[in-house]
């Protein structure tokens, strides 16, 4: 059995859940919408077992082989969230949520993605020094709360991005006029500073063993804000390099991602950089046509399954 | 120096901090307000360069001789001086900030970050069980569910009384109650190290429980350390390097502002 966890009308949930129904696969929704209406009971000593059930169901966490997260923060579901976190409500969809969790750590089914394995993410300086490990260049980076260091570095590197250090506000920009007038504010709080690196932008989705690539054409500095922001986005198919694709999949291997959608950029030059490394991506604005990387993920989750992780 | 990163309410961390300043090193304790301060400057390829703010004051990277981490996360309570509705996002980028710092620093740091804590491994008490049960010892049985996190022990047929027992890990060595352990407790000493090792923690605070006839069990444990205990103490102090200048370093530091034109 295959455990979806998160909501379903959430476009990769949707199109995984699609692509098992298709394959007529044993595909069960936990839909955290319903954690209301949801009890779990797992039970942790030298193995884990467990189960959660919901509308009647109830599944036997020992029987699920393998399990595709995308959950969001329980408390932020709308029957959640009207009542507060500190409610009797708030704190069931936490422990439901934090039993799911903490059996997808240590279960031996295989999980897209264990949550501590996507954590990586939530510091990109801390990640893109994996990165570096893994053999891909990383842009010139400084982290500073110092005004003369980070103009110093803009009079240095002349087109320069910012971008946040966690994984919250992530919209990466090139520093304006304006934006430089307002350096003096990075001292109320660590800001990352990368020298801009030309090229065109590359999305690599490692599956296990497989990939898809494409190649993404926007004039924007973020290519995922481009239509908010009226530029032009258009993708097209990609043959990445063997020697690339191969680093890819060992980068996502290394971060424990069975499944990972690697940012990267060709300089004029031919130099692969990697900005950063998403460990639950929305996949589905890059999916082919034809819906590889859900078959992909698919692929992975009904071959792999239980020890495979 | 030696610096403590650490809740600025962190009694345990400003013990430390104020021990090893009377024994003449220089000490200082890093807080969140110390994120807030100009001063900070991390290059990720060459860290030993940068520089830091402890206690208010810029200092090289270089003059740091190890930092002990017992911050776990960086929480937007703790940022009453940033607007309100940026705490969340402030919190959030110093821990990241935090996280990439003190792995990338040279110098000793203890415990080394994981992307989950600031000072550790990131595990509940289910992991800890878990790798205690991987490195063949034994642990508690632990229940989660919706309603909540129920361990054996609180069953009402739970088994005859047990006793808990907390043990410091310090690097190779164990303390019970703030001693050395006796022959007696040595078994229960073992088994905190060995679950130390396992995590790669050099500092662990380990709850074993611990009956009549039977091994010790492993109930939880954490990287925050009962460090008042004199020899808990000690033996913290002991894990950094020896200061040929431990004698000087008592002396107030001069707020290095140029720091780059430092020779």
């Amino acid at each position: 059995m295959i455990l979806l966890f998160g909501l379903p009308d959430d476009p990769p949930i949707a199109a995984v859940r699609a692509r098992l129904a298709q394959q007529r696969g044993n595909a069960l929704m936990l839909d955290q919408r319903d954690v209301l209406a949801t009890s779990a009971e797992v039970r942790f000593e030298r193995d884990v077992s467990g189960w959660v059930s919901w509308g009647g169901v109830r599944v036997d966490l020992n029987e699920v082989e393998a399990a595709y997260l995308r959950p969001y923060d329980p408390t932020a579901v709308e029957s959640v969230s009207r009542v507060g976190r500190d409610s009797p409500e708030g704190r069931h969809a936490v422990e439901v949520y934090e039993a799911i969790r903490v059996w997808s750590e240590l279960s031996d089914a295989c999980i897209v993605n264990r949550l501590s394995a996507m954590a990586s993410n939530g510091s990109k300086p801390y990640q893109a020094e994996l990165i570096r490990r893994a053999g891909f260049a990383v842009p010139t980076t400084l982290l500073t709360t110092d005004p003369e260091r980070a103009l110093a570095f803009v009079e240095e590197h002349g087109q320069v991005i910012y971008k946040s250090l966690s994984g919250v506000r992530s919209i990466v920009s090139r520093l304006n006029a304006d934006m430089r007038q307002r350096l003096s504010l990075v001292a109320n709080c660590p800001t990352q500073l990368q020298r801009y690196v030309p090229g065109f932008d590359v999305r690599v989705h490692v599956i296990g063993d497989e990939h898809v690539a494409c190649r993404i054409v926007s004039d924007a500095d973020d290519y995922r804000y481009a239509s908010r922001q009226g530029r032009r986005l258009e993708l097209e198919p990609f043959a990445l390099p063997l020697d690339c694709a191969e680093r890819c999949r060992a980068l996502a291997a290394e971060l424990g991602l069975l499944m990972a959608g690697v940012d990267l950029r060709c300089t004029p030059e031919g130099e692969w950089v990697c900005f950063e490394v998403n460990p639950s991506p929305g996949f589905t604005f890059f999916e082919t046509p034809d819906g590889r990387i859900a078959s992909s993920l698919v692929r992975l989750m009904t071959s792999k399954r239980r020890g495979a992780a | 120096m030696r610096v403590v990163v650490a809740h600025s309410s962190d009694a345990g961390a400003v013990a430390l901090v104020e021990r090893w300043q009377a024994e003449g090193h220089a000490a200082g304790l890093l807080t969140v307000a110390d994120l807030s301060a100009p001063g900070w400057v991390h290059d990720p390829e060459r860290p030993a360069l940068g520089s830091a703010v402890v206690g208010g004051r810029a200092l090289r990277v270089s003059e740091l001789s190890g930092v002990v981490t017992r911050l776990m996360t960086v929480v937007p309570l703790e940022l009453p001086w940033i607007h309100e509705e940026d705490r969340e996002y402030a919190a959030q980028e110093m821990h990241a900030f935090l996280l990439a710092w003190l792995t990338d620093l040279p110098c000793l740091v203890i415990n080394r970050p994981t992307p989950g804590c600031l000072a550790g491994p990131a595990w509940g008490p289910e992991e800890w069980v878990r790798r205690a049960f991987d490195a063949g010892m034994l642990g508690r049985e632990i229940v989660r569910g919706s309603r909540g996190i129920a361990s054996s022990a609180d069953a009402p047929d739970a088994a005859p009384a047990r006793a808990t027992v907390a043990v410091e890990v310090v690097r190779e060595r164990a303390f019970i109650a703030g001693k050395a352990p006796s022959a007696l407790d040595q078994p229960l000493a073992d088994v905190a190290l060995a679950l130390a090792r396992g995590a790669g923690a050099e500092l662990l605070h380990v709850e074993l429980e611990t009956g009549p006839d039977e091994a010790p069990r492993v109930v939880s444990a954490g990287p925050w350390l009962d460090v008042f205990p004199e020899r808990v103490a000690c033996a913290v102090g002991d894990l950094f390097p020896v200061s040929p200048r431990a004698q000087n370093a008592a002396q107030p530091m001069a707020r290095v502002t140029h720091w780059e034109n430092a020779p």
